[in-house]
């Protein structure tokens, strides 16, 4: 059998292809579960902020501590699907970005709760979006679709912010979350 | 230097092998998002996989999940060990190894 550069390169080419959609995959299956997490996370979250204004604050230091603990978990358990190990690295940025965000809000500490809203979730959607731009870029795209979404519901949501947020913003989390099930290599 | 694996090298089987050798020891992918990922037919997808089959480099287990039947598929570690292989030889094409 004789193989000559050209089709050795169209080859390792073809691999390489491959190989990148798998770990895509693999990813989207992973991220589906902690986007619907987040999605419904951020509908409870905010319906009670609308209806409960008072129990708002336990409530969202709740979520997210529950909510970051979970994500941690099952990006731990998705990674073992994938012949490269977990890299820590991940799960340091993610804590590297709530510790961030916090020092930013104590920093800010006038702020008012829906400027506070707005940050965070623009904070962790950026996130989501620079994640994109190695991993797929079905992230940066419903990464940029959220905060859109948070930025029109600030400039235009009025007394209906949290309801709007929860409802439009933890929605389109969750049918994202449910999208990227049908199309990443799950099971 | 390695030498060239004819069975692997098949453009669709080198797919197939590639996508397999991305997952962990255990995990496996089943025949539908496998023929997403390599962009086959059913019926091509079918006769290659039973090849790799023959010859050991994967394992392939039926089942029903509910009244629905599946076919979920992993690389054996021969499979995995053959593939290196072969991307180890076209490398080495590359880099001037001959052929």
């Amino acid at each position: 059998m004789t193989i000559d550069p050209k089709e050795a390169a169209n080859a390792l080419g073809a691999v390489a292809v491959v190989e990148r959609r798998t770990r895509e995959a693999l990813y989207y299956a992973g991220a589906s579960s902690i986007l619907i997490l987040w999605g419904v996370a951020w509908a409870i979250g905010h319906a009670i902020t609308f209806a409960a204004p008072t129990l708002a604050n336990a409530a969202w230091v709740v979520i997210n501590v529950v909510g970051t603990v979970a994500s941690l978990l099952i990006g731990f358990a998705r990674s073992r699907r994938r012949a490269r190990p977990w890299d820590w690295r991940l799960g340091i940025a993610f804590v590297v970005m709530i510790v961030f965000g916090m020092f930013t809000q104590w920093l800010l500490g006038g702020a008012q709760w829906r400027e506070i809203s707005v940050f965070w979730a623009v904070l962790v959607m950026t996130s989501w979006i620079v994640a994109g731009m190695w991993i797929g870029r079905f992230f940066i795209l419903s990464g940029a679709f959220v905060v859109l979404v948070v930025l029109a519901d600030y400039a235009w949501g009025g007394a209906w912010f949290n309801l709007w947020l929860g409802t439009v913003g933890g929605g389109a989390m969750v049918l994202g979350g449910v999208w990227l099930r049908r199309v990443g290599a799950g099971g | 230097m390695s030498t060239p694996n004819e069975l692997i090298h098949q453009s669709m089987r080198l797919k197939i092998m590639a996508a397999l050798n991305v997952l962990s020891g255990e995990a496996q992918l089943d025949f539908t998002r496998l023929k997403a990922l390599v962009g086959a037919t059913d019926g091509n997808l079918g006769a290659h996989l039973e090849t790799l089959e023959k010859a050991g480099y994967v394992a392939i287990e039926k089942l029903f999940v509910g009244k629905k039947p599946q076919t979920r598929i992993k690389a054996t570690s021969a499979g995995r060990r053959a593939f290196a292989e072969h991307v180890t030889y076209l490398r080495g094409i590359l880099n001037g190894g001959g052929s």
